[in-house]
């Protein structure tokens, strides 16, 4: 049975980014913040797109010395072209990490 | 409870604040909670402490970390229909079964709601890590023991709350909550012990002989009226040998610990519902004389069946599941590197 179930706003949000540069590779935590998604649900949207053949990932192969290297994760052709047939809500639009807050008004 | 409570707090801060260990706190949470990701998700589990590196700023570390935290309480279901109906069906029962209690049996709907929600979500999360590998019969025995013995305890208390309403009458509600999560808690660890990428047959095989060991042995005591003083020994005698003989056997600490713990933890939801049921039927009443009314008065509950019931409670069940939730806890959060001391699966 195909699975139609519609994916949610954060994931096609995910999809977008990562579709507007299919050949780039992109860390999970840069996509957290250009999106503004905490990484709790960042992961798990990237290990879904991954278990279903949307996502491909790989490890730099360069990488600062002291600090482990690093996943990186880009759309496979099929991730693509699903992100390509999936129509971006209104909800879906990304947000940034730090919205200005509000000046308090004093009376 | 209080002391254990505070032991297992102050030891979880000291092996997290241990000078020896590598990072700050938030990389040493993302590393536990990785560690604890489903087998099949090592290579997410690199991925994220590696990511970590590279966040700057103490409150975005600790944002990441609990966001892993998270992930690794709730991995993403390798099959998700099945974590969704697990959740639904969890939330549809501790709706109705609320309902049900409010109508019948009011003084038991606080632990009837909290023991549905923490049992509903520890069954989302054990579905959401859940292999598509079927479970062997060890396992499942020993999960089924696990499910009655808990059933038996809510049996034992809905039985107790029925005769002597008074009983579970509790202002405050703490005992209930505390009733509930630590149910919940059995429940969780004995549905556990069916990972079978973790706990090898042998192990479970044994932990659920002497947790039967122990249930029979108590069965046999229970006549002679002895059953509530008699069941911690009976209980850490099992333990014991069940660990002492996995040990000799496998040569194996870890094996021999865990098939102790699964032994006691398996067997006490059981010999808790007995504790309850025997005390109820051996000494309906100890209020014999002016002396025991004296005394009863100064116990802090508002009857008898009260006073057992708490008295099972916090004598029999909370201070042995505080102390493995303990051990738990502080093994959870020390095992930086735990699948290096994982059991081989043989």
């Amino acid at each position: 049975m195909t699975r139609t179930r519609r994916p949610s706003a954060q994931t096609i949000a995910v999809l977008a980014a990562l579709a507007e540069q299919p050949a780039r590779w992109r860390y999970g935590y840069d996509l957290c913040t250009q999106l503004g998604v905490q990484a709790g649900s960042m992961y798990p949207i990237l290990m879904r797109l991954a278990d279903r053949g949307l996502l491909e990932t790989t490890w730099e192969s360069e990488h600062q010395p002291g600090r482990p290297p690093r996943h990186l994760y880009r759309l496979t052709g099929a991730g693509v072209a699903y992100a390509a047939a999936v129509p971006p809500g209104p909800e879906a639009a990304p947000q940034p990490v730090r919205r200005p807050r509000p000046q308090a008004r004093h009376a | 409870m209080i002391l254990l409570l505070a032991l297992a707090t102050m030891a979880t801060v000291l092996v997290l604040c241990h000078p020896g260990r590598d990072g700050d706190l938030p990389q040493r949470i993302v590393v536990a909670a990785t560690n604890r990701l489903p087998a099949d998700r090592h290579t997410w589990s690199r991925a994220l402490v590696a990511e970590l590196a590279a966040v700057d700023g103490f409150g975005r570390r600790w944002r990441f970390a609990a966001g892993v935290a998270r992930i690794a309480l709730f991995p993403p279901a390798r099959q998700p229909t099945t974590a969704r109906t697990t959740a639904a069906i969890g939330c549809a029962a501790t709706v109705v079964t609320t309902l049900a209690t409010l109508r019948f049996l009011p003084t038991l709907s606080i632990f009837v709601a909290a023991f549905g929600l923490m049992t509903s979500a520890g069954a989302t999360a054990i579905a959401c890590r859940r292999p598509r590998s079927s479970t062997g019969s060890a396992h499942l025995v020993a999960a089924a023991l696990a499910v009655s013995g808990v059933l038996a305890a809510v049996g034992a208390v809905i039985a107790l709350a029925a005769t002597h309403p008074a009983a579970t009458r509790d202002q405050t509600h703490i005992f209930s909550l505390v009733l509930a999560a630590t149910l919940t808690a059995y429940l969780i660890t004995g549905l556990s012990a069916t990972a079978p990428a973790k706990v090898t047959p042998l192990t479970v095989w044994s932990g659920v002989a002497g947790a039967g060991g122990a249930v029979l042995a108590s069965a046999i005591v229970l006549p002679t009226g002895a059953i509530v003083a008699l069941i911690p020994p009976i209980t850490v005698a099992a333990a014991l040998a069940t660990g002492t003989l996995v040990g000799v056997a496998t040569r194996n600490r870890v094996a021999a610990a865990r098939a102790g713990v699964i032994a006691a933890v398996l067997s006490m939801p059981a010999h808790f519902a007995i504790a309850v049921i025997a005390a109820q039927s051996a000494r309906p009443t100890t209020l014999t004389n002016p002396y025991d009314i004296a005394a009863y008065a100064r116990s802090g509950s508002p009857d008898v069946a009260s006073y057992v019931l708490g008295d099972d409670l916090a004598g029999n069940i909370v201070s042995l599941a505080t102390t493995l939730l303990a051990v738990y806890a502080a093994a959870a959060v020390a095992a930086v590197a735990p699948r290096s001391s994982i059991e081989p699966t043989a």
